[in-house]
């Protein structure tokens, strides 16, 4: 048998090398290469079923461009959702956010909450990593000069600018020239910035609301009974909540109770009132 | 009586990815919540595209110009 020298085996080699590539061009060029995308939402605790929702909207969304050919100008490149959940928490949203991180996410998407938004964008901006807020509406959380975080929503000050258009509508068809109001806000940072944001501009604006209370209680709280009966007490024409979903159906459900007349419930910007859950837990309620 | 961003109940977009939605989770609906997180992967998806590339620097200057078309939510993207 001839021996085989060295450059014999090389050029042998290199034939089979390219055999399998010619062979099997796919395994070698086109493999398409994964994009994680870290998203974040808190599919437990107190807001579970908003962050479920947004959940299953992120991977829709990576579904239908996987299903359409992935990122074509990077040979089809997939996208891949690396899940996390932050539990409604901020010390929780961060410790997650740098897990997805170090597990390869080249970007961030989610949260519902401001609080735990603000965590992560400071920290996307530390580890350089792009954040694109599909929820939160904070209007400090773009607003402090990051260069990673982008969102797709509204802010707090479109809420309460907006509301008052609305309203100013509203009361000129009802001939109703002054309103006794009450301003309810969860106590995190969404409920306390927005809560303000509503009260800044019905005081800059000079708008005829006669602002009798402004009550907070925390996220996640359990009973609104106290709250609903000094909203009673003060016998407002308008409630303006901003809710979450657990306390809205508390809210409402403790109005009807306690038999509070009301010309309205409008919520300035408020979660809570209008999620699938919402409607179907509360019924015939909801369109109160 | 709520205000917040909503979906577009004219949207072709809409009624197609409600449609969808809705059946994988029967009950449920595209609302504002679930509507954006859609749209959120959508604009991460298109600055990929614009990209062509992972990396932070490419990614953050494509997120820059981004001018999503879209007939899923009220509002440009």
């Amino acid at each position: 048998m001839k021996k085989m020298n060295r450059s014999t085996f090389v050029k042998y080699s290199l034939v089979g090398a390219m055999a399998v590539i010619l062979v099997f061009p796919a395994l070698v060029f086109s493999q398409p290469k994964e994009i994680p995308i870290g998203s974040i939402h808190a599919v437990t605790g107190v807001i579970s079923d908003i962050g479920i929702s947004m959940r299953r909207g992120n991977q829709l969304a990576v579904d239908d461009i996987n299903a359409r050919g992935g990122i074509k100008s990077m040979g089809g490149a997939k996208l891949k959702l690396l899940l996390a959940d932050y539990e409604a928490k901020e010390e929780v949203a961060r410790s997650e956010a740098e897990r997805l991180i170090k597990e390869g996410a080249v970007c961030l998407v989610g949260p519902f909450l401001s609080g735990p938004a603000m965590t992560i964008a400071t920290l996307c901006e530390q580890r350089s990593i792009p954040f694109v807020i599909d929820v939160a509406a904070a209007d400090d959380i773009t607003q402090k000069g990051f260069k990673h975080t982008f969102r797709t929503f509204a802010i707090s000050t479109n809420f309460a600018n907006n509301m008052l258009i609305y309203l100013t509508q509203i009361m000129k068809e009802k001939n109703v020239s002054r309103i006794r109001g009450v301003v309810t806000n969860t106590g995190d940072l969404f409920g306390r910035v927005q809560g303000a944001t509503f009260l800044k501009f019905v005081k800059e604006k000079n708008f005829p609301i006669d602002v009798l209370a402004h009550i907070e209680y925390p996220l996640g709280i359990q009973d609104l009974s106290a709250e609903v009966s000094k909203i009673k007490t003060l016998k407002p024409d308008v409630l303006f909540p901003i809710t979450r979903s657990g306390d809205a159906k508390l809210m409402v459900t403790e109005l009807y109770k306690q038999r509070v007349p009301l010309m309205g419930i409008l919520g300035p910007g408020s979660p809570g009132l209008y999620e699938p859950e919402f409607i179907r837990d509360m019924k015939a309620l909801s369109e109160h | 009586m709520d205000n917040v961003p909503w979906v577009n109940p004219k949207g072709k977009m809409y009624a197609e990815v409600n449609a969808r939605f809705s059946k994988l989770y029967p009950g449920k609906y595209i609302d504002t919540n679930s509507g954006y997180a859609y749209l959120g992967v959508m604009v991460i998806a298109d600055a990929l595209e614009r990209a062509k590339s992972t990396n932070s620097a490419d990614l953050v200057a494509a997120l820059r110009k981004t001018y999503l078309r879209q007939d899923l939510m009220v509002g440009g993207a």
